[in-house]
């Protein structure tokens, strides 16, 4: 607002003073201000293993369309390679807590905060549809409900 | 060549607000049934495994017939060159639009997932009849916006017989469409035939043209506007000529359904 | 509850067991297995199908039903499929519930012949799903399979509408506990997928293993030597609704 007057006063027009306003605050917010603010960053938990698939920061960028190709592959051509898929992902990136001191480790769920996915999906406000139709836990062996029969497909 | 006056609606009397609060509130009933339905399931909406699509479908396509229907006294005026409706032919366009929008809307607020709106509108199956409705009714909307920019600009009044001429031809094949969606079901006996396409396409000419008697009624009795009487009864007979052209081709369908001892069952 | 996770399982360790049981299957497997690696070179045993391969279009997938064997009041196949793909415990009216396989009990009008027989997607070869679905989320997999692709599913039920079969449904309410192995969720359409998660493993469909009588034969109808395609080309076989011409990939035999 003071600069506003000033600009006025120095005999600036009253719109250019307003975009000259409108434009060191934009400025301020973006590259000042985070310097002396304390911005909560993720807190990603950190996985099974060394390291994941494919490094870090490609995955950072690229995870969505790694899935994305995937599925594809998955569903409409039936290749299930393991390396991309999401039930992989999920293997390494399980998050045990422990609901208290006693009791044992439990595998979060995306219901969760701390689930992986959430840890950095809730933080940018991009929401994830992907858990609505699939498990978000790490596979567990199922117990054969039926046996399948010896012969194999063809009885 | 006489000029035409738009005039505008004051909109300061007591009765004009009346009607903007009725209006408003029915669409905010229409948006609180929308979440109702997202939280309590569609099964309230009558729908469940066995009836797939219920009564928001039912009015879902009769708003969009309504909505081809309704461009009809616009047509006249700029296609078949009857010079008397030109004054009528805005309103038509205009509830025209309004009509497919809200036929839209049902139709979009009802499947299972519209959140996935932007996915339907990127992955098109050309072989589906629903995948080019989507297509046609987007058309459709932006070719009347088109059409109503040439009769008001002045300057494009020139252009008014071609946009008129696209927009009819538009919606009879959008009108087509709508029927196709039902004619084209195997499964389905008793919507699967070729009759379904030009029974919708009468369908809408009569609905269509009545809902636009019934809001031009409204819009000049309200306003004290004069409306000519002749022009009125001319459409009055127009109607009825349609409402048989309805009756003749749903007797048909009804008949050829009863007459095939294929379907006879079904009806 | 507590879950207690073991180390990520590998899904080879079944099938390695069944290889040493499988090396004696006659002709039948080993073909459908030769058209899986390499075409037209035979092999004795039967493999997995590689995971990195893509379903085999020379495959086509099918069953043959014996009706004479499916007695009234027994829905083995259904609850199996239930239980295998998560649809078992239901909540809500009955109305909505979702159903991928029914038990369907007829009587000749006629002739007041009774029959049972179970009922669910005919994996047609022309299927009226695939062609009216807008985005294309119904497909035909290559090797014959009917599916839905739920990732771009709207919902618009349109599907529904076009099955002559009522075989697909809608799910209502939101899924809990989703299955590890047929991801499913609510406002997306669903139907029978030949459990194609098992038979990628080379295993049967649930419904085939449930069978106790075994009316159910579940194989590649492509393969003039496998069993289903011998004994389709023997006995009286018909499929339902064939004036539709949709081509079903599933016959029934004592219709």
């Amino acid at each position: 607002m003071i600069g506003l007057c000033h600009s006025v006063k120095a005999g600036f027009s009253a719109l250019f003073s307003i975009k000259l306003a409108l434009f060191t605050f934009a400025a301020y917010t973006m590259f000042v201000a985070p310097v002396f603010a304390d911005i909560p960053m993720p807190d990603v938990p950190k996985a099974k293993g060394e390291q994941c698939v494919e490094p870090t920061a490609f995955m950072r960028r690229n995870h969505m369309d790694i899935l994305t190709h995937q599925r594809d592959e998955t569903l409409r051509k039936g290749i299930r390679t393991k390396k991309h898929s999401l039930q992989g992902c999920l293997d390494c990136h399980a998050v045990f807590i422990e609901p208290t001191a006693n009791e044992q480790k439990v595998v979060v769920t995306i219901k969760s905060e701390k689930h992986f996915c959430n840890s950095c999906h809730i933080y940018a406000a991009v929401k994830i549809d992907c858990f609505d139709c699939h498990n978000s836990k790490p596979f567990v062996k199922k117990q054969p409900r039926h046996v399948a029969l010896k012969n194999g497909p063809d009885n | 060549m006489k000029r035409l006056i738009y005039q505008e609606i004051e909109g300061k009397s007591p009765q004009y607000f009346k009607l903007a609060a009725a209006l408003i509130g029915a669409l905010l009933i229409g948006l609180l049934a929308a979440y109702y339905m997202e939280h309590n399931g569609h099964v309230v909406t009558g729908m469940n495994n066995q009836i797939v699509w219920g009564l928001p479908h039912v009015f879902a396509i009769f708003m969009i017939i309504a909505a081809s229907g309704a461009l009809n006294v616009a047509s006249i005026a700029s296609v078949f060159g009857k010079t008397a409706y030109k004054p009528l032919a805005p309103l038509s366009a205009l509830l025209s639009i309004a009509l497919l929008l809200g036929g839209l809307s049902i139709l979009l607020l009802d499947l299972g997932r519209p959140d996935r709106l932007i996915v339907a509108m990127t992955h098109f199956n050309f072989k589906s009849i629903f995948a080019w409705n989507i297509i046609l009714y987007n058309g459709f909307l932006a070719i009347v916006a088109v059409y109503i920019w040439t009769m008001m600009e002045r300057r494009y009044n020139k252009y008014t017989k071609t946009a008129g001429m696209a927009a009819f031809i538009w919606r009879l094949i959008l009108t087509t469409g709508t029927g196709s969606i039902f004619g084209f079901l195997v499964a389905r006996e008793a919507y699967d035939a070729a009759i379904m396409a030009p029974l919708f396409i009468v369908l809408s000419f009569s609905i269509g043209l009545a809902i636009y008697l019934l809001v031009l009624y409204a819009a000049y009795q309200w306003t004290n506007r004069p409306l000519s009487e002749n022009l009125i009864k001319r459409l009055k007979n127009l109607l009825g000529v349609f409402v048989s052209g309805v009756l003749l081709l749903v007797a048909t369908f009804h008949l050829t359904s009863l007459y095939a001892a294929e379907h006879s069952g079904v009806d | 509850m507590s879950d207690l996770i073991t180390s990520k399982q590998n899904n080879t360790n079944d099938t390695q067991k069944k290889h040493t049981r499988r090396k004696f299957l006659g002709l039948a497997a080993g073909a459908t297995g030769a058209t899986l690696i390499a075409p037209g070179i035979f092999l004795n045993h039967v493999q997995a199908k590689p995971d990195a391969d893509p379903a085999n279009k020379n495959v086509r997938w099918g069953m043959l039903i014996d009706t004479n064997k499916c007695k009234t009041g027994c829905d083995d196949c259904v609850t199996a499929c239930a239980e295998e793909n998560g649809w078992a415990n239901q909540t809500g009216p009955d109305e909505v519930k979702v159903q991928w396989f029914r038990k369907v009990d007829l009587v000749g009008k006629k002739t007041g012949r009774e029959v049972s027989l179970p009922l669910g997607c005919q994996h047609c070869e022309k299927p009226p799903c695939v062609d009216v679905c807008p985005t294309g989320a119904s497909f035909k997999r290559d090797d014959g399979i009917v599916l839905v692709d739920k990732h771009i599913c709207i919902g618009c039920r349109y599907c529904m509408m076009a099955c002559p079969y009522k075989a697909r449904s809608f799910v209502h309410s939101p899924v809990e506990n989703h299955d590890d192995y047929m991801p499913r969720g609510m406002g997306t359409v669903e139907s029978c997928t030949f459990c194609v998660h098992l038979i990628d493993k080379d295993k049967s469909p649930a419904c085939v293993s449930a069978c106790k009588e075994k009316a159910i034969l579940f194989g590649d109808l492509n393969d003039k030597n496998g069993a289903i395609a011998k004994r389709i080309s023997q006995i009286a076989s018909r499929q339902i609704r064939a004036d539709l011409r949709t081509e079903p990939g599933i016959y029934f035999q004592g219709l």
